[in-house]
């Protein structure tokens, strides 16, 4: 894991990474007249030298294989997917043309988020997935990793035809249409591809019983979703939220749990623990 | 056995000349080749958002001998280290694979590459292209005008030899 990574990060700060124990590193994060911050599961380590605002442009070029225009739309967003599934969240000076954002300039802070394969972890969850379900959890609860477990599992031991739209490449991982971390020998991945309209390629062409998408956020993820719903398609999604009570509270949950979608709410916490809940219709 | 050795000299004198021609002919299609590479180049930023790495890679394919050799070492080599930028890649391609008619526009292509500014990049590009077409023409007329001469002189350079002899 770190081999894809440490190359990426300034060279003072390699070095010392390569030398220490990096089990359970979950970030990495710079920040322009700070030091390097590892945070593990439990603690958290500063590395100096302080970084330098040229260090963190120099990272983001690596990151993009010095082809920032072939990332330009993820920059946009503030983020680089690299290879193996990891991200790279980006702060910086944005550049605004016509109202909206043209460009990401000048990061003056970043943040590795590394991604973790844990099989077998919704080996507990997959007799209670039989109609869609939510993932609902806090930004590090786990969703993303369970998803993918889910959908590998789904896919192996249900043998069941998969549709994965896999906006931010995170759960695939896939390099050049080969997924780098397993999502099942009956899932079909399309990458880098807004949600919504991936969610739609993906019913009309592939014939999927289930549509799996990482993070619903617009409102326009959630009428592709309803519409697939209508279709007879089961949906594996993950939204952000503390609880059940975030879903009512938020307008665009609001309406996919009145379209009665999600017939079960798996909740996560911080702790990455999950309990699961049965919605009425 | 007297002939033979007279249409020898001719035919080795001779092949001289035409091989001068022949390096002429050459060094065009040589640059003709990176005018297409330049074109993968630019389509593949323009169009496809290609990362550089793999880029390069498909100007290796379009391309054969010492051209392909290298965009295939810049295209190894950026795959290989992350940190390597265009530049420091094509000068340790250039190390490997001398290519002393194009190095100056290869060089200065590799500069404009992997900058944040796209347009920077194609401008880049197109700079290449029009250096690389005044070349052409250059070698163009080069060939028209000294190609049949040193094809002639090959020949007349071996009759004169047997001349001499006789």
């Amino acid at each position: 894991m770190m081999e894809q990574l440490l190359p990426l990060l300034p060279d003072e700060h390699a070095g010392q990474l390569s030398k220490m124990e990096l089990e359970g590193l979950e970030e990495i994060r710079l920040r322009v007249g700070q030091p390097l911050l590892l945070r593990f599961a439990e603690k958290e380590t500063a590395l100096r030298p302080i970084v330098r605002q040229a260090q963190l442009e120099e990272l983001v070029r690596r990151a993009c294989r010095q082809s920032v225009y072939a990332h330009a739309e993820t920059l946009r967003q503030g983020y680089v997917a690299l290879e193996g599934g990891h991200r790279i969240g980006i702060c910086g000076f944005g550049v605004m043309q016509d109202g909206t954002l043209h460009a990401l300039r000048a990061p003056s802070s970043v943040m590795i988020r590394i991604a973790r394969e844990v099989p077998g972890c919704a080996d507990r969850l997959l007799s209670a997935v039989t109609d869609s379900t939510l993932l609902l959890g806090p930004p590090g609860s786990g969703k993303t990793t369970l998803l993918r477990d889910l959908v590998c599992q789904l896919s192996n031991r249900r043998r069941q035809r998969i549709g994965l739209a896999d906006e931010r490449g995170e759960i695939s991982a896939c390099v050049q249409g080969v997924p780098q971390l397993q999502i099942g020998c009956r899932t079909d991945v399309l990458v880098s591809i807004p949600k919504s309209a991936a969610a739609m390629m993906l019913l009309r062409n592939m014939n999927p019983q289930w549509i799996a998408v990482d993070e619903i956020t617009a409102p326009a993820d959630v009428q592709a979703l309803e519409q697939a719903a209508y279709c007879g398609v089961r949906l594996l999604a993950t939204a952000h939220g503390a609880d059940l009570e975030d879903l009512r509270r938020r307008p665009v949950y609001r309406q996919l749990m009145a379209a009665g979608v999600f017939r079960t709410i798996v909740v996560l916490g911080a702790d990455k623990s999950y309990t699961i809940r049965e919605v009425e219709a | 056995m007297k002939l033979i050795g007279m249409l020898f000299i001719v035919v080795s004198a001779g092949s001289v000349g035409f091989r001068i021609a022949f390096l002429l002919k050459k060094r065009c299609s040589l640059v003709r080749q990176f005018l297409q590479a330049l074109q993968v180049l630019r389509n593949e930023i323009t169009f496809c958002a290609t990362p550089l790495p793999q880029a390069f890679a498909l100007m290796a394919v379009s391309s054969d001998g010492t051209l392909g050799r290298l965009f295939s070492d810049v295209a190894k080599d950026m795959d290989r280290r992350r940190w390597a930028t265009p530049q420091a890649a094509m000068e340790k391609a250039l190390e490997q694979t001398p290519e002393e008619l194009l190095a100056p526009i290869l060089i200065a292509l590799s500069k404009s590459l992997g900058k944040y500014d796209l347009d920077a990049q194609l401008m880049g590009i197109e700079a290449a292209r029009q250096d690389a077409e005044t070349l052409l023409q250059n070698l163009e007329r080069e060939r028209s005008l000294k190609s049949r001469t040193y094809e002639t002189l090959g020949i007349c350079a071996g009759l004169a030899a047997v001349i001499l002899l006789l």
